[in-house]
């Protein structure tokens, strides 16, 4: 049965649903350091391409949205962005390379998502549910 | 949001259809930051210059722009570019990256960039108050947080934009209320700048949030330990912003005005960690994250007495002088003008383990330079490099 984990906010992205596999970060993600667009990876959390990917922030560079924008470019790019905290630099790469972004507003009778990557979920509207 | 005449006029491709593109961008991106209006800035700064940062993908979203005759409407300073004048033991970059390297910096140069430097403030220092659209993590932090000035923590192709239409959104630190700290970082022992790097990476670790203002005191007032503080909290967080205690204009008041929830204590056993009191195995020295400034550079070369005799870098812009850059050239030291080997490649030059007195090129150095890094003083690199 569908699950709803967490409520959301979306910020870039005019799609009413995304749908794929998570992967859940549970450190900040450093896009320039990790993301390898060419390849659709980011380094600890393995092939994005497609995905739905969550993580607490990200930090570093801002130089870290041609990263973003390269994961695009290359046709690699995650379905979906969720962070617990969405920054300008994240923001303006998920703008010019259309990745959809959001923001965790609240999480849904689930304390920790950590446990939750690999399993395969949607956004619909403003709720991530767990489909599988 | 609000616009002026003259911006709607830009949105509508009254200028050109880039104009109209790149305000589209700030506009789109100040909506989903809150912004109720733009502001016009005095100065932007862009980042993402290297080829091996930004790759095909960058190489062709600038040079596209340059190529539609785009220039920047405002003072623009551009970052620096990958080490093409790197060599070690003969070995120098491809012919082939070279090559594209020069097409970032010919279609930057186009549109009106100037600079190549990860400090635009030794080009122009911003006055307090002022608003920018600076990118760079080091000059965001030392903009907001030294000069007093106020920008947002820029993406690359976001300062691309600002500096086309000379507008940045009014958010996150162009808005007072959001200058004011929330929590209170306690240094003990830093006593050089590379203890000064390993206290701001260290913070940032800890206080990684997009909107943490910390509150620092026992930060020394040397300007070359704050700025490798901010350039080492800038690399592990991504806070646009500290206040510090006897730098930042209005400390006092800012402090007064914050509401602090946590508080941090980096101490000497903390800084320990990261930071060597010998030099193991070192190919190379590497002083210039962030780049240096004109006094730094006169510093260096006063150490150095007799000369390099171990393979010293040092990289800065040409704000340092053309005499100071050709006295350290005799002295042996290989001077990096307007290029950061931090973001080039160099285990393709052969190099495996460099030392550096910076925290930021120790948090990059592994990842985009493929080398060991390891993180101690000016002091010991400079005692190093003359072969003690």
């Amino acid at each position: 049965m569908d699950k709803a984990v967490a409520r959301l906010k979306r910020v870039v992205g005019g799609r009413d649903r995304v749908c794929g596999e998570l992967v859940v970060a549970e450190e900040p993600i450093s896009f320039l350091g990790d993301a390898v667009p060419e390849k659709g990876l980011i380094r600890g959390l393995g092939d994005v391409a497609g995905k739905i990917v969550m993580y607490p922030t990200a930090i570093g560079s801002t130089v870290s949205s041609y990263k973003i924008y390269g994961l695009s470019y290359y046709r690699k790019a995650p379905a979906a962005f969720v962070a617990r905290k969405v920054d300008p630099v994240t923001l303006i790469g998920c703008v010019l390379s259309g990745i959809p972004l959001y923001e965790i507003k609240e999480l849904i009778e689930l304390p920790d998502l950590r446990g939750l990557s690999g399993r395969r979920a949607c956004i619909i509207d403003d709720l991530l549910v767990l489909v599988d | 949001m609000y616009l002026t005449r003259e911006e709607e006029r830009m949105l509508s491709g009254e200028y050109s259809e880039y104009v109209r593109k790149a305000m589209e961008v700030v506009v789109k991106v100040g909506e989903m930051l809150g912004a109720e209006r733009l502001v016009e800035v005095v100065h932007a700064h862009v980042s993402g210059v290297s080829i091996f940062n930004i790759g095909e993908p960058g190489l062709h979203l600038i040079e596209e722009m340059a190529s539609a005759g785009t220039k920047f409407s405002v003072f623009t300073t551009v970052n620096p570019y990958a080490a093409i004048d790197a060599e070690f033991l003969g070995r120098r970059l491809g012919e082939d990256m070279i090559r594209k390297q020069m097409r970032v910096v010919n279609a930057l140069t186009r549109m009106g960039g100037r600079a190549f430097t990860c400090a635009p403030y030794h080009i122009r220092m911003p006055k307090k108050g002022e608003h920018l659209a600076w990118a760079e993590s080091n000059a965001v932090l030392y903009a907001n947080s030294v000069a007093g000035a106020m920008t947002l923590r820029e993406g690359g192709p976001m300062a691309l934009m600002e500096a086309i239409v000379g507008r940045a959104p009014m958010a996150g630190p162009h808005l007072p209320e959001n200058r004011v700290p929330d929590s209170l970082v306690a240094l003990e022992n830093v006593r050089d700048g590379a203890s000064a790097a390993a206290a701001g990476y260290i913070m940032g670790k800890h206080l990684h949030s997009p909107d943490v203002v910390p509150y620092v005191v026992g930060l020394p007032r040397q300007e070359e330990y704050v700025r490798l503080f901010l350039a080492a909290f800038g690399a592990s967080g991504s806070s646009p912003m500290a206040v510090i205690e006897g730098i930042t204009p209005d400390y006092r008041e800012l402090l007064a005005r914050g509401d602090i929830r946590d508080k941090l204590v980096i101490g000497k056993d903390d800084i320990r960690q990261y930071v060597e009191e010998t030099v193991a195995d070192a190919d190379v020295g590497l002083i210039g994250c962030p780049h240096l400034s004109r006094e730094e550079a006169l510093e260096i070369l006063e150490e150095l007495g007799d000369g390099a005799r171990r393979e010293l870098w040092v990289f800065t812009g040409t704000h340092v002088g053309a005499d100071v850059i050709e006295a350290l050239r005799r002295k042996g030291v290989r001077v990096l003008v307007g290029q950061c080997p931090v973001v080039t490649r160099l285990s393709l030059l052969g190099i495996e383990s460099v030392i550096t007195d910076s925290g930021k090129a120790l948090h990059y150095l592994p990842k985009l330079a493929g080398v060991r890094a390891h993180l101690i003083s000016r002091e010991h690199i400079l005692r190093w490099a003359r072969g003690e």
